[in-house]
């Protein structure tokens, strides 16, 4: 039977997957931004290290 | 909420992007930003206002985020903190949310900025309006698929059938002819199916649009996780919900999840929502 998987809880991934490399980034003379400038190796380092270390996925309903 | 003096040795970290004339009434009186102590603040620009709040330096600095965030205690309670905010000024008023890490030096820096982007955030506040953002997350087992298909499909089982009567030479070549066709066959059916679950939720929403697949373990038999986003007005969000219950349990050969309301993160180009299409071009 198909499940519908569901808790109360967001995960990090959940919150990471969006904003480190979603978002918008303002085109123009950022002087101090490093939003989307290195946050490649953050990608790779965290959020891959963290797709692979989960066993499931949590949906999550706000209230 | 009222506009503030950047202090000495600060900088403005950026949470998203509103419009002047909502934001003047809608925004929540009192929200602490990233650094736990300054409060959110906006910045005019035109039409448009930056969600602002004031970090050190000593800490947002990009060379010092960099190095901090090696530290991912560091990083989890950054990031946390930086949904929270964004998640407290979507539930106020229509944002453009901005990305993680975001830390702008001046007033004028964010002002300049945005009046080069001014029309198209424009543009796509006015299709954010009274919308959130869902993901749809289907989750297929390679090893379950692998063992119902090598039973289903007559070419597999034709195969299976000839390596029986074979020598052991022969045997070991259909042996890898099963094992690619079955490869293949367990990716489309992956994609077919997950293409058919996915249209389902098509036309409850805005736009939609596909996210990066995750593949969790290792081999021919990892899961594979199949996501989309959705953007969903609030007055259909129970509706779409449902409809999450109702086809869940019409495909049992996955599991299907949902995760939100978020803000929009992944439809911030205006582009998308136009297209209706992928979100990664």
């Amino acid at each position: 039977v198909s499940a519908l998987i569901e808790a109360d809880e967001v995960t990090l991934l959940d919150v990471l997957d969006r904003i480190l490399d979603k978002g918008v980034v303002l085109s123009g003379n950022l002087t101090i931004s490093v939003a989307g400038v290195d946050l490649l190796f953050l990608d790779l380092q965290l959020v891959i290290g963290l797709c692979v270390r989960e066993t499931g996925y949590r949906g999550s309903a706000r209230a | 909420m009222t506009k503030r003096i950047l202090p000495p040795d600060h900088a403005w970290y950026l949470y998203g992007i509103a419009q002047r004339s909502e934001a003047e009434s809608g925004l929540p009186r009192v929200t602490v930003g990233v650094d736990g102590a300054s409060m959110v603040a906006m910045i005019e620009c035109g039409e448009l206002v930056a969600l602002v709040s004031a970090v050190p330096l000593a800490e947002f600095a990009a060379e010092r985020v960099r190095s901090l965030a090696q530290d991912d205690l560091w990083l989890e309670r950054v990031a946390r903190e930086h949904a929270r905010v964004v998640d407290a000024l979507q539930r106020c008023l229509t944002i453009v949310p901005a990305r993680l890490f975001s830390v702008y030096a001046s007033d004028d820096d964010i002002c300049a900025s945005l009046a080069a982007s001014e029309p198209s955030i424009l543009r796509t506040l006015q299709r954010l309006a009274g919308c959130d953002e869902f993901e749809i997350r289907l989750t297929f087992d390679r090893a379950a698929l692998r063992k119902s298909l090598s039973r289903s499909v007559p070419e597999i089982a034709g195969l299976v059938e000839q390596r029986t009567a074979s020598s052991p030479g022969r045997a070991y070549l259909v042996d890898r002819q099963i094992a690619a066709l079955l490869k293949r066959k367990v990716e489309e059916t992956i994609e077919g199916l997950g293409g058919q679950v996915f249209a389902e939720f098509r036309s409850r929403a805005v736009a939609y649009g596909a996210l990066s697949p995750l593949r969790l373990g290792e081999g021919d038999t990892a899961l594979a996780v199949v996501r989309r986003a959705y953007l969903v007005r609030r007055a259909q969000q129970d509706r779409f919900l449902d409809a999450v219950v109702r086809i869940g349990l019409l495909h049992p050969e996955t599991k299907i999840a949902y995760s939100g309301p978020w803000p929009p993160y992944n439809f911030v180009d205006p582009d998308v929502l136009e297209e209706q299409g992928s979100i990664h071009r």
